[in-house]
C-alpha cells in the first residue's frame, strides 16, 4: 500500500507542475470570467452560457489537455518505470492503479476547481434559469464523458510506445466516434450530442433518468477501457 | 544455498531474435557472480528476466528458492538492481528521490532518511544532494544507482555494469564496495565487460555468448584455466634453434606460438599442468643454449581466456551448423519449429 502511496502522490505531484496542466487551468479560467462579466451585463441565461462555454472552451481545451494527460501517463516513462519502479518492490497492478487514479483524480479536481466556481458565479450573476439539481447533474454527466476519454487516453499510453500517435489516435477517435454515433442515431453515446443537450440538462427539462443513463454509458466505457489497460500493462514486458 | 537458479531460460523478442538460449545459471549466496560477455550476450537480458521486468518465452527463474513472476513484489524487495545508464526522473535531487525508491521499498520516512544520508555519504554524493539530478554526470548516475539499489539493505544485488562511465578512482571505489557488500553476507551479480573487474571483484565467473553460457564455474578455476598453456617469454642467441623444435614441447598440433622480434608467446593446447609445460620449455632453453631474458605464465590472461572461449564457442557454432545441415538433407523429415530449436540445445553440452 506505500508503494501505491507513493506513486500516487509522485504522479500527483508531476501532474501539478506540468506546463500543459497550468495552460489548460489558464486556458479554461481566463474564458470562464469573461462569461460571467458577460452574462452580468448582459443578462445572459445561465443553462445557455454555460452550456456554451462547455461546447467552445470546456470540451476542445480539456479534451485536448486529457489527451495529453492521459496518453503520456505510462509511455513517457518507459525507462524510469523499469529502472526506478518496477524493478523495486511494486505490482504492476499497485503502478498502474496508482497512475489510473491519479491521472483521473488529478482531471475531475482541475475541473471541480473551475466548473465550481464557474457554475456558482453563473447562477448568480447570471439569469438563473437553471434548478440546483440539473445543474449538478449537468456538469457529473460532462464529468463523466470527461472520465471516459481520460481511460482511452491511459489505454492508448499502454499501447503506444510514443506520445505522439497515443495523443492523435484520442484526439481522432473521440472526434470520429462522436460524429459516427450521431449519425447513427445512438445520440447518448455521442459526445457533440450530449453536449448540445446540455442547456435543457441544466434547466432540468431533460429526464434525470436520460441523464443517469449518459453517466452510466460513459462510465461503462471507462471501464471497458481500463480494463485492457491493467490487463495488458500486466503482461508487457518492460 | 542457491540465490539464483535459472533453468533453460530462453528469451526470444518478436519470434526474431533469440537473446537468451536455454540459459542454466546457478548463484550461490554470499558470492560475487561476474556475468561476462560482449555487447548483445543477453547480460541485460538476463537481467530484466531475473527482476520480472520481462516474462521469459521458455524456462523457469528461481529466487530465493521462489518461483520469479513479473508481480512478485515481495522477491523484488529483497533484490537491489542497478541498471546501466540508470534512467531517474530527471526533477528529482538525489534526496527526493532516494526517499522515493524508499517510499516504494515501504521503509518507514524516518529510516528512509537515515538510510539515504549514511548512502549518500558512502557514494560521495553528499555535496551534490540537492541539485537536480538531471545535471548529473553519467558517473554521478550510476553512483546515485548505486544508492538506490541499497537503499533496501537487499539480501541479493545486481548490478549492471556497475563501473561504467566511471573515473579509475571510482571504478576502485566501486570494486571496493561490492567487495564489502558481499562481505556482508550478501549475494552480488554483476555484468559487464569490462574483465579486470570481474577479475578483481568476482568470486564466480560465468561468459555470455549469443544468448548462451559458455562458461560457468569459479574465478580461481578461470585464472587456471587461463594460465594453462599460455606462456610468454624472450630470449637472445639461437633462435631458429629454438623455434624449430618448439613443437616437441606437446602433443603433434598441440603448440601454438606467436613471434615478435626475439619474444615468443606459446599457447600450449594439451592438459598436463602449467609446471610441466615451464619445466618443458626451461629444458628447450638449456638445450637450444639460447640466453633467457624473461618468462613469464599468461598476461592479459583472463582477457585471453575469454577471448579464447569466445573463439572455440563460434568454431563450435560452424561444426554444429555443418553437422546440423548434414542430419538435415539425411533425415529430410522433422517439422521446421522443432529444427530451429535443436542445435543450440545440443550445443550446451559441448561448452560446459
Amino acid at each position: 500500500m506505500q508503494a501505491f502511496l507513493t506513486i500516487l502522490k509522485y504522479d500527483f505531484g508531476q501532474l501539478s507542475q506540468s506546463w500543459v496542466s497550468r495552460i489548460w487551468i489558464i486556458v479554461m479560467i481566463i474564458p470562464a470570467i469573461f462569461l460571467i462579466f458577460l452574462a452580468n451585463y448582459e443578462n445572459e441565461f445561465a443553462s445557455e452560457t454555460m452550456a456554451f462555454y462547455t461546447a467552445t472552451v470546456l470540451m476542445p481545451a480539456s479534451g485536448l489537455a486529457i489527451a495529453v494527460l492521459s496518453a503520456s501517463s505510462i509511455n513517457v516513462e518507459s525507462g524510469i518505470i523499469a529502472d526506478s519502479i518496477l524493478s523495486r518492490a511494486i505490482t504492476r497492478t499497485e503502478y498502474v492503479c496508482a497512475k489510473i487514479l491519479s491521472r483521473m483524480g488529478f482531471i475531475l479536481v482541475t475541473y471541480s476547481i473551475v466548473i465550481i466556481p464557474f457554475s456558482y458565479f453563473m447562477l448568480r450573476y447570471g439569469v438563473n434559469d437553471t434548478a440546483d439539481s440539473s445543474v449538478f447533474l449537468g456538469w457529473i454527466v460532462i464529468g463523466s464523458i470527461l472520465t471516459a476519454v481520460a481511460a482511452f487516453g491511459i489505454l492508448m499510453s499502454v499501447l503506444f510506445a510514443n506520445l505522439l500517435p497515443a495523443v492523435l489516435l484520442v484526439l481522432l477517435t473521440v472526434s470520429l466516434s462522436s460524429a459516427l454515433m450521431q449519425f447513427l442515431g445512438l445520440e447518448l453515446l455521442s459526445i457533440s450530442a450530449v453536449i448540445q443537450e446540455l442547456p435543457e440538462i441544466f434547466r432540468g427539462e431533460t429526464l434525470t433518468s436520460t441523464g443517469i443513463q449518459i453517466i452510466g454509458i460513459f462510465l461503462i466505457l471507462t471501464s471497458i477501457f481500463l480494463f485492457p489497460a491493467v490487463f495488458i500493462f500486466g503482461k508487457k514486458d518492460l | 544455498m542457491s540465490v539464483i537458479q535459472t533453468s533453460d531460460l530462453t528469451k526470444i523478442y518478436d519470434n526474431r531474435y533469440i537473446a537468451l538460449n536455454a540459459l542454466n545459471l546457478n548463484v550461490e549466496k554470499g558470492s560475487i557472480f561476474g556475468l561476462v560477455g560482449p555487447n548483445g550476450a543477453g547480460k541485460s537480458t538476463t537481467f530484466r528476466l531475473l527482476l520480472g521486468l520481462q516474462k521469459p518465452t521458455a524456462g523457469s527463474i528461481s529466487l530465493f528458492n521462489e518461483p520469479m513472476t513479473l508481480e512478485r513484489a515481495d522477491i523484488r524487495r529483497r533484490l537491489g538492481y542497478l541498471p546501466t545508464n540508470p534512467n531517474f526522473p530527471k526533477h528529482m535531487t538525489p534526496i527526493t528521490y532516494l526517499e522515493f525508491v524508499g517510499g516504494i521499498l515501504g521503509l518507514d520516512s524516518r529510516r528512509a532518511k537515515i538510510q539515504l544520508v549514511r548512502l549518500l555519504d558512502s557514494v560521495d554524493l553528499t555535496a551534490t544532494a540537492s541539485q537536480p539530478i538531471k545535471g548529473f554526470s553519467t558517473g554521478m548516475n550510476t553512483r546515485l544507482g548505486i544508492a538506490a539499489a541499497l537503499m533496501g539493505d537487499p539480501e541479493l544485488i545486481i548490478l549492471d555494469e556497475p563501473t561504467s562511465g566511471l573515473d579509475p578512482a571510482g571504478r576502485k571505489q566501486t570494486i571496493e564496495l561490492i567487495r564489502e557488500l558481499a562481505g556482508s553476507n550478501r549475494t552480488v551479480i554483476i555484468a559487464t565487460h569490462i574483465l579486470a573487474d570481474v577479475e578483481r571483484a568476482c568470486s564466480d565467473v560465468g561468459i555470455l555468448s549469443h544468448g548462451r553460457m559458455i562458461y560457468s564455474g569459479p574465478m580461481a578455476e578461470m585464472r587456471r584455466l587461463a594460465r594453462q598453456g599460455n606462456i610468454h617469454l624472450e630470449i637472445e642467441g639461437n633462435i631458429g634453434s629454438f623455434e624449430q623444435q618448439i613443437h616437441t614441447l606437446d602433443i603433434p598440433g598441440a603448440v601454438k606460438y606467436e613471434k615478435v622480434g626475439s619474444e615468443f608467446k606459446i599457447t600450449l593446447l594439451g592438459t598436463e599442468p602449467l609446471s610441466e609445460y615451464m619445466h618443458r620449455i626451461l629444458g628447450l632453453i638449456d638445450k637450444t643454449g639460447v640466453d633467457l631474458h624473461f618468462i613469464r605464465s599468461g598476461e592479459d590472461e583472463i582477457e585471453e581466456a575469454f577471448l579464447r572461449r569466445l573463439d572455440d564457442d563460434k568454431t563450435r557454432g560452424a561444426l554444429r551448423a555443418a553437422s546440423w545441415l548434414n542430419t538435415q538433407d539425411t533425415e529430410n523429415s522433422e517439422l521446421d519449429v522443432q529444427i530451429k530449436v535443436d542445435p543450440p540445445n545440443a550445443s550446451l553440452s559441448d561448452n560446459t
